[in-house]
């Protein structure tokens, strides 16, 4: 089947100009399946960290939100064990007007404000709740551990 | 004498009540008393027809329509913004109307009708959905361009290709009803997409029809004063005139003959309330009461801990699962039993100072008397509830292939139209069942402290008479009747016999039906009135 414009667009569009901190490109067999790196926000305990997530459009995008999933480990209230996220415009208020641009700058802005009481992994989120600080540390420890290069 | 009711009563529906009312009077005197019953018109004393009535589809979706278009011209809005304010405010016009004229804008705004700019939207709409360059002929979501006719906007001026907000409306019925408030395309609009706009866009018929279905289904599902026949299959709506409190059951019959309570949508249950019948069926099916058995019937074996029930045998205990062996009494091991011990039977000996397995006892004490109060209530309860199907089974047969009436008709040469009162005691015996069995209930609840006093009496002595009425009628109609089935009894049958038959029958229906009503009214109106008014025992 054929890619849609829109999708054509947006990809040559998010490879043209990419948004600070963010890079997304598609795989060579399927360009509806993305790669995509984040770079941790300077100033959240991700700073230093560079983690990879796939994206992927499914058939009736844009109708239908992309599907996205950290592939590095991060301890964070809002993304689980297995990198799944909870964020809003991923789920109900997801619009056709939104694109792949909007969603990874919306995780990028998650990454710098964790919302521990609307948590998707509640270990986590309690940890953060009860003792932010401790929190803090174990997701430095982790941007450490799992998404600096070196290791 | 039959035939000359048939003819002097009026209405179809009524002549068998009557007649049944005249040949009882005929036949048996002494109990007349009990017949003067001002009641000839409904069955069982229950789904009076007054309070609520029974609706079609078609009806139902008048009845919307209408209070759209009235809501409409009260609020000057167009129907769909009308309709769109109705289902906000759960189909409840007068609510809507305190709200719309006490703070239209905050009403308009919730709902998503709000009178925006329009220069001010559209600027903000071609900014953003294309990023930045100003073309109103780009579609900001497929990025392709079209002319003028083929981009489309609500009044909030955010255009799109028509092919993307019809791919977003029906996206939007796919996911379900919550595409009643569908909102405009652009994510910072709140621009509801109103019916007139949804149907413009959406060409699929069968779409059409599951969005159309879904208006229906919200005016149904979210007005108080309506409900879906809870029948599997039936898609009939009750509407109840005056809807009663939320914990107060009130029977109602659709037309399709199911029978249910309006209140709670479950099978009716009075005199029990709503959620007397709902703590009751989780606890019958509650693991609790399981535990409360274990507590009660066995101890916990005193190496492994599992439960062990002392069924028979003597007090040396063997755990079945890890071999243990030990006394029953004194759940000590049984090496230490022995004539060093002080004989194999010292564990008889009462002794003082061991204060906590006495407190254990007490404990179990309690659990065993609970569960046995339980027990008593439940037993009832479930009787009556397997009574009431038997009795279902036997109405059933009046309706099968070997129709049971049809033999009873050629065996007593007694035309069909005559035999009315058989399936009617019939559905009395299923009624007065269902009531009984939760009379059990209403007595579990209502009666557990030693407040309850004289009037768990006064309400044992009710439910009492009408048992006593409804075990008579039940053996009448399941017994008595047969004589008149079986075909080699045929010859033997007697028209008087069957007339003596029938009188009895007739008789016992009343007679049951009123006490029944009697307990219920009682019962819902608390036996307090009984007491002041005869005095307490």
């Amino acid at each position: 089947m054929a890619l849609p414009k829109r999708i054509i667009k947006e990809t040559q569009r998010l490879l043209a100009e990419p948004a600070p901190g963010i890079s997304a490109s598609p795989s060579e067999e399927n360009a509806r399946y993305f790669n995509v790196m984040i770079i941790g926000p300077s100033t959240s305990p991700y700073e230093g960290g560079v983690y990879k997530l796939e994206l992927y459009l499914p058939e009736d995008y844009p109708m239908a939100a992309p599907k996205v999933r950290f592939l590095t480990k991060i301890y964070h209230p809002n993304i689980d064990k297995l990198g799944r996220i909870c964020l809003d415009i991923l789920k109900d208020k997801w619009s056709p007007a939104l694109q792949i641009r909007t969603v990874l700058l919306s995780i990028q802005a998650l990454l710098s404000s964790p919302n521990p009481d609307d948590p998707l992994d509640e270990n986590v989120a309690r940890q953060w709740r009860e003792d932010e600080n401790s929190a803090i540390n174990t997701a430095k420890d982790w941007t450490r551990i799992y998404a600096m290069q070196d290791n | 004498m039959l035939s000359a009711v048939s003819v002097s009563s009026g209405g179809e529906d009524d002549s068998f009540d009557s007649e049944e009312d005249l040949m009882f009077s005929d036949l048996s005197s002494e109990e007349d008393t009990l017949m003067t019953t001002e009641d000839a018109e409904h069955i069982a004393g229950s789904a009076r027809k007054s309070v609520f009535e029974c609706l079609d589809e078609a009806s139902v979706s008048r009845k919307a329509e209408a209070l759209v278009v009235q809501t409409s011209s009260l609020l000057s809005l167009s129907t769909h913004e009308a309709k769109a304010l109705l289902r906000f405010y759960k189909w409840d016009e007068n609510r809507l109307n305190d709200e719309w004229f006490s703070e239209e804008a905050k009403v308009r705004d919730k709902v998503g009708l709000l009178l925006e700019d329009r220069d001010k939207a559209s600027g903000e709409g071609t900014s953003t959905s294309a990023q930045g360059a100003v073309d109103p002929s780009l579609c900001g979501i497929c990025f392709e361009n079209f002319p003028e006719d083929d981009m489309f906007a609500m009044e909030c001026g955010h255009g799109f290709c028509r092919s993307c907000w019809n791919s977003y409306s029906q996206t939007a019925i796919d996911e379900g009803p919550s595409c009643l408030q569908l909102r405009c395309i652009q994510p910072s609009c709140n621009k509801l997409v109103t019916e007139d706009v949804m149907l413009s866009l959406v060409q699929d018929a069968a779409r059409r029809d599951k969005y159309k279905q879904f208006w229906l289904r919200s005016f149904v599902e979210e007005s108080r004063k309506l409900k879906w026949c809870t029948a599997p299959g039936c898609s009939m709506v009750l509407k109840c005139f005056d809807c009663p409190a939320s914990d107060t059951p009130l029977d109602v019959r659709c037309d399709c003959g199911h029978l249910f309570c309006f209140t709670c949508g479950e099978e009716t249950h009075r005199p029990a309330t709503c959620s007397m019948r709902e703590k009751w069926v989780i606890k019958n099916s509650a693991e609790s009461e399981n535990l409360n058995w274990i507590l009660a019937n066995s101890k916990p074996c005193p190496k492994c801990k599992r439960p062990i029930e002392k069924n028979y045998g003597c007090m040396h205990m063997t755990c079945a699962v890890c071999k243990h062996e030990f006394c029953w009494l004194c759940l000590g091991a049984w090496s230490e039993h022995g004539e060093r011990t002080g004989g194999f039977y010292s564990c008889n000996k009462y002794k003082s100072k061991d204060k906590s397995r006495g407190a254990d006892r007490k404990r179990r004490d309690f659990a065993r008397a609970s569960l046995e109060r339980y027990m008593h209530y439940f037993e009832r309860w479930n009787a009556n509830k397997a009574s009431c199907s038997k009795a279902r089974e036997t109405l059933d047969r009046f309706r099968g292939l070997e129709d049971l009436l049809t033999q009873v008709s050629t065996n007593t040469r007694t035309p069909m139209s005559q035999l009315a009162f058989i399936p009617e005691a019939c559905k009395q015996v299923i009624e007065c069942r269902k009531t009984l069995m939760w009379t059990y209930t209403y007595g579990y609840y209502n009666f557990d402290k030693e407040k309850a006093g004289n009037m768990k009496e006064f309400f044992e002595f009710l439910q009492g008479d009408a048992e006593y009425s409804l075990e008579l009628l039940h053996n009448c109609v399941e017994v008595d009747l047969h004589k008149f089935v079986d075909a080699e009894n045929c010859g033997d049958v007697s028209k008087g016999e069957f007339n003596e038959f029938r009188s009895k029958l007739t008789g016992l229906t009343k007679v049951t039906r009123d006490y029944f009503e009697k307990l219920v009214f009682e019962l819902e109106n608390g036996l307090e009135e009984i007491k002041a008014r005869y005095g307490s025992v």
